[in-house]
């Protein structure tokens, strides 16, 4: 008992870590508060005779020794994570930063692709609206002879909303990651260990330490990972810029092969055929040919594997909260005590 | 709830009772050991009611700006002078902040949306020759390569709303523990968890109130002081194209009613130049230095992060402590000296 009292009465020496700067000098001061109230329930017990809250003071104390385990744990992890995650990569950026950068600029290059699709967009579609209106004294036609340029339209827009969903999609993880760089160990990992600390919210500081080391570690390392795997097994067929879509204007008024026509040779110079509809078949053919160019980045990069890296932060939440949260077996500890 | 609470506590303590004398009477072992259990297990139960009102008290009483202090974040900006800046206020201010930010990501992907309506369905007739006693030309739409952005921003649209949807689901919960109905259910848990068969029924309903009531509310206001969950990707001092005019916040702007409310049905002056020339009437809606799309994007995309992501953790966080709490009060707790003495 005496030996007991005097353990718990040793971790406030701990009081030396809240000289230490960041996230460990939070972390000890967490620690220190949960041994004091761990103390100050065994002194009650103990003043009245209570031997239930003395042995559940011993007990919490146990679970406290786990939580300063898992402490160290982080601060290995931490301290060195980032010098093997350089080792491993060649560089000397951290694994946070490196995944904030890559997915910056993921971002940049769907932004360049969502402009040159809207371009691609605009003249396409701008040439589909045109017809031709003509009428003298109110009798007249409207001749609609850009009609096939329309059916391109959809098919980009699209692409368009699929790229701007990735882009939405990454912006929403790196604000997931600014998150966990901010707030993790500075704030959640505290609160989370001092919840854990009493048998009441240990479920619930269970949930906020494994958040804190999801979003911290988890996260941008899957993120990293699913990238680089991406990298190695991508189709080497649609990497790079897309084939710029020319676009041949569209005369409105021209519903035949118009190929004697000073419209209908420019077309044939750009490589169409000089017909409103041999045009819009030609640039839908292009389309075609470019479309894989736009999608296969914004899907690999912007959508599925993010997507996949969020399941992967989603499941080791569930395992490290079950690893916070869970009691461990004391037995072997209590007779070392 | 103390009251009915202490009534519960009476009643269930006068069953056993007469329980025990029944079983004394007749001799009966199973019926003198049950009542015996349950003498021990009432006072636990009474003890999570007292254990709820201290830590609620507790709640009421920490200043949340004080343990700001402590992680060194700044203090809340009060919304009510005067209110108290406690544990539920910070849990509150939180899903506050977060459906207001909702609802200005949902206001600007609505003003984007109606802007390139407005823009796909502006046509220009250029007239070729005979424009005075008829006419011939070409009709054309200029803006019509906006259908994608169209698109996107309806999706968007709708992102935003499901945000601004959920951080009302999850405030308007956070308002229903706060008035304390769920409390009542605490006089119900003392009730059935001394009651036979029914120990584990009971435990979920004292589980239920503890964690919603306490574990909740903290998750929330630990939410509240994280740095960059309501941070805008918008420029906040762009420089006025009109000489002479001040910097301007570009979300304020599209907040502004001013501009959103201005116009009667968001069409352009007919005498303005934005009749005849396109870029005239891009700059009559977007009259900063751009559309700021792939802002807007992101800003939706944050706030899903704020009013979706973080509140389903809270309530996670809340779950794991009812099923934690739910599996130790629906055990005997443990009390083996004072059941050797009863």
């Amino acid at each position: 008992m005496n030996r007991t009292l005097i353990g718990i009465l040793a971790v406030l020496t701990l009081t030396t870590m809240s000289h230490a700067a960041g996230w460990q000098g939070l972390a000890g001061i967490a620690v220190i508060t949960s041994a004091c109230m761990l103390a100050l329930i065994y002194m009650i017990g103990f003043g009245f005779g209570i031997n239930e809250l003395m042995m559940t003071s011993k007990e919490e104390a146990y679970q406290l020794v786990v939580v300063m385990a898992l402490i160290g744990g982080f601060v290995l992890i931490e301290t060195g994570g980032d010098a093997l995650f350089g080792a491993i990569i060649g560089q000397g950026t951290g694994m946070q930063m490196m995944a904030t950068s890559m997915t910056a600029s993921k971002i940049a290059v769907l932004g360049g692709i969502f402009g040159n699709i809207a371009d691609a967009e605009s003249r396409i579609a701008k040439q589909g609206t045109m017809t031709l209106n003509c009428n003298i004294l109110g009798v007249g036609q409207v001749v609609s002879g850009c009609g096939g340029y329309s059916m391109v339209s959809p098919a980009l827009s699209g692409v368009e909303a699929t790229v701007g969903l990735a882009i939405a999609e990454l912006s929403s993880l790196t604000r997931l990651m600014g998150i966990g760089m901010a707030n993790s160990f500075s704030l959640l990992l505290p609160i989370g260990i001092i919840f854990r600390t009493f048998k009441l919210t240990r479920g619930a500081g269970g949930l906020i330490i494994g958040v804190a080391v999801a979003l911290y570690f988890v996260l941008p390392l899957s993120m990293i990972s699913m990238w680089q795997i991406a990298d190695q097994f991508k189709d080497t067929r649609y990497v790079g810029t897309a084939p710029y879509i020319e676009v041949p204007d569209c005369e409105p008024a021209q519903t035949s092969d118009v190929s004697s026509s000073e419209e209908g040779g420019v077309a044939q110079g750009m490589g169409f055929p000089s017909s409103n509809a041999g045009k819009a078949m030609g640039i839908f053919m292009r389309v075609i040919d470019a479309v894989p160019f736009y999608l296969f980045p914004a899907l690999i990069y912007g959508i599925i594997t993010p997507a996949i890296a969020l399941l992967i932060t989603v499941a080791s939440i569930r395992v490290l909260s079950a690893l916070g949260g869970a009691e461990v077996d004391v037995s072997v500890l209590s007779r070392v005590i | 709830m103390l009251p009915i609470a202490g009534i519960s506590a009476v009643a269930t303590g006068a069953i056993i009772a007469a329980v025990y004398m029944y079983g004394h009477a007749t001799s009966n072992p199973k019926l003198n050991e049950w009542s015996k259990t349950e003498a021990v297990q009432l006072p636990v139960s009474m003890a999570s009611v007292f254990l709820i009102i201290l830590v609620m008290n507790s709640f009421c009483a920490i200043d949340i700006n004080s343990v700001r202090g402590i992680f060194g974040k700044p203090p809340i900006v009060l919304a009510t002078p005067g209110a108290t800046t406690n544990i539920y206020y910070a849990a509150e201010s939180y899903l506050v902040q977060s459906a207001s930010f909702s609802r200005d990501a949902m206001i600007i992907a609505r003003y984007h949306h109606s802007v390139y309506n407005i823009l796909l369905m502006r046509s220009t007739y250029r007239c070729d020759a005979w424009c005075w006693f008829g006419n011939s030309g070409t009709t054309f739409q200029g803006f019509a390569g906006y259908s994608g952005r169209l698109n996107l921003m309806g999706l968007l649209f709708n992102t935003a709303l499901t945000s601004y949807l959920s951080a009302l689901n999850s405030l308007l919960i956070f308002l229903f523990v706060k008035r304390g109905f769920i409390l009542l259910l605490l006089p119900m848990g003392v009730f059935l968890r001394s009651m036979p068969f029914l120990r584990t029924f009971g435990s979920v309903l004292i589980a239920l109130s503890m964690s919603f009531f306490l574990i909740y509310p903290a998750t929330l206001a630990v939410f509240s002081m994280m740095d960059g969950v309501f941070d805008d990707p918008f420029p906040k001092d762009v420089q006025s194209p009109l000489p002479g005019s001040p910097s301007y916040n570009v979300k304020d702007y599209f907040l502004n009613e001013a501009n959103i409310y201005g116009r009667d049905s968001e069409t352009p002056d007919l005498s303005s130049d934005a009749e005849l020339d396109d870029s005239a009437l891009m700059g009559t809606y977007f009259p900063l230095s751009g559309e700021y799309l792939f802002e807007t994007v992101e800003f939706v995309a944050y706030a899903f992060i704020a009013a979706v992501f973080l509140p389903t953790v809270a309530l996670l966080a809340t779950v794991a402590s009812v099923r934690y709490l739910a599996r130790m009060y629906g055990e005997e707790i443990d009390l083996s000296r004072i059941v050797q003495m009863v």
